[in-house]
């Protein structure tokens, strides 16, 4: 109805999504006008922040986890860092598209090259995530299952808190929610502490990328891969692009938008450090733990050298990566969809307004959680099948980013200048080439000596 | 705004190098499909 009146040009009452956005907007300008840089930054931050945890999921801090145990303090250090820094120049970009464009990364695909590429950005996500899910419910269920938690009841939690989140109909009060729960990724940093680092070796580490016990191997190889697809992944480009949005970011905001990317790729590689550094023990006192399937294994083999306490932080940590993911991951979906189809897509929209939307989020997560508590489902299948698809096609979802980056009828004067096209071209030619050889490489193993 | 912007973007012109490019992706998806469904089948049939 809003639209025939709108295409029709009658002057209409603000919607309610409106209304919410010029009131964040207004407070914005009211920090901006008082010079009050600290509580501007408070404002805007979320996106960049949330995008970086949110990608700290449970199979990325598994990820972290087993290249502590199996590696111990050295190479892996400084790469994550580098990982981040990829992760930070990637994002970067969409800020600058959502900003300037004011739509989602979906909406400008199937705008600017077509109805293809729009509804198979819209299905390769949508699927991925989907199946991502269910990997994140895996990590919730593992890590309450530390506490005895059964796993009906951790999982039913967790969909109440995703499904929670989003009852407000408020960007702002969903993003405070997910901000909130973030910080909790953290809870790596003094289980890291409990396992008493050698401070000096991981200076050394950082200093000299090394070192890397048992030379460069398969397994080095594949896990190097892995962290990578742990840092970088298709939904938070498309999350990220859609959030700035819905956020209603404007030119003025973008030297925020980019603090805010660069603050969550320090905090998320902080917390990625800490979950490899907490596994160290495990490397130290030789404990095998490439056959550890969960958050559960990893914590009660961590039991006896970092303690109870740490332990338990560890398995929170994992439930807490599981949750926020899940979070983040669902709206992504739900933006993608909206922005494709034209429906209304925006967290501050009514239910009625906008039932595509809430529904897509919602039936996502519903799903993986019922997948997840279905007795023999093929969880092992279907974790495979998202690292596959996630690095396969992140190569396709970088192509677009750095094409829609230099279109200039539709960026301006925020597209990509000579220095970030050769920076950023050579993160997406590494991590695209990466991505194909990781998922190559999961489904044809035998293709590298072990 | 995002409530799905009134007006659509025009169709980007393809010169002959984008289009060769995006020719390349169709080709990459068509062979990357095949190999996720594979890897999906083969961890199916090795779990335990």
């Amino acid at each position: 109805m809003d639209d025939i009146a709108q295409a029709a040009g009658l002057a209409l009452a603000p919607t309610r999504e409106e209304e919410l956005r010029a009131r964040d907007r207004a407070r914005v300008q009211a920090a901006r006008a008082g010079h009050r840089p600290i509580w501007l930054f408070f404002l805007l931050a979320g996106p960049g922040i949330l995008v970086m945890l949110g990608e700290n999921d449970g199979p990325s801090m598994l990820s972290y986890a087993t290249t502590g145990a199996l590696y111990g303090i050295g190479f892996f250090i400084p790469f994550i860092l580098l990982t981040f820094f990829m992760a930070y120049v990637v994002q970067e970009m969409t800020v600058r598209l959502g900003i300037a464009t004011q739509r989602g990364h979906a909406e400008l695909i199937f705008e600017r090259f077509g109805p293809f590429w729009g509804y198979f950005a819209m299905l390769d996500l949508t699927i991925g995530n989907v199946l991502t899910l269910v990997t994140e419910f895996i990590a919730i269920r593992a890590g309450a299952a530390y506490f005895g938690i059964a796993a009906p009841v951790a999982v039913a939690a967790g969909v109440a808190v995703v499904v929670l989140s989003v009852s407000f109909r408020r960007y702002f009060t969903w993003e405070r929610a997910a901000l909130a729960l973030a910080t909790f990724n953290l809870l790596f940093v003094p289980a890291a502490l409990m396992a008493h680092p050698d401070w000096n070796a991981v200076a050394h580490a950082l200093g000299t990328w090394s070192p890397l016990p048992g030379g460069i191997t398969a397994g080095f190889i594949t896990l190097l891969l892995a962290d990578v697809g742990a840092t970088v992944t298709p939904w938070m480009i498309f999350f990220q692009q859609s959030a700035v949005v819905d956020k209603g970011m404007t030119p003025a905001d973008l030297p925020q938008g980019r603090f805010d990317t660069a603050a969550g790729a320090l905090v998320a590689s902080i917390a990625a450090i800490a979950a490899v550094v907490v596994c160290v023990p495990l490397f130290a006192h030789h404990v095998n733990a490439s056959s550890f399937s969960g958050g559960t294994d990893f914590a009660s083999a961590l039991r006896p050298y970092i303690g109870g306490p740490g332990a338990a932080l560890f398995a929170l940590g994992m439930i807490e990566a599981g949750v926020v993911a899940a979070m983040t991951i669902s709206t992504s979906s739900a933006y993608a969809l909206g922005e494709v189809l034209r429906s209304r897509h925006s967290l501050n929209a009514s239910f009625v307004s906008a039932k595509p939307f809430y529904i897509t989020g919602a039936v996502s997560v519903v799903i993986a959680a019922v997948v997840v508590l279905i007795p023999n489902a093929p969880l092992l299948a279907i974790t495979i099948a998202v690292n596959v698809i996630a690095t396969l096609l992140m190569a396709p979802a970088l192509v677009f980013l750095i094409l829609l980056a230099n279109d200039r009828e539709v960026i301006g004067s925020l597209a990509n200048g000579i220095k970030s096209n050769l920076l950023g071209g050579a993160i997406v030619v590494m991590i695209a080439l990466m991505g194909a050889a990781y998922g190559v490489i999961t489904v044809f193993p035998d293709l590298v000596p072990r | 705004m995002s409530a799905s912007n009134p007006t659509p973007l025009p169709r980007r012109k393809l010169g002959p190098g984008l289009l060769a490019l995006l020719w390349a992706l169709r080709i990459y998806v068509v062979l990357a499909v095949p190999l996720v469904v594979y890897a999906f089948v083969r961890a199916l049939h090795q779990a335990p």
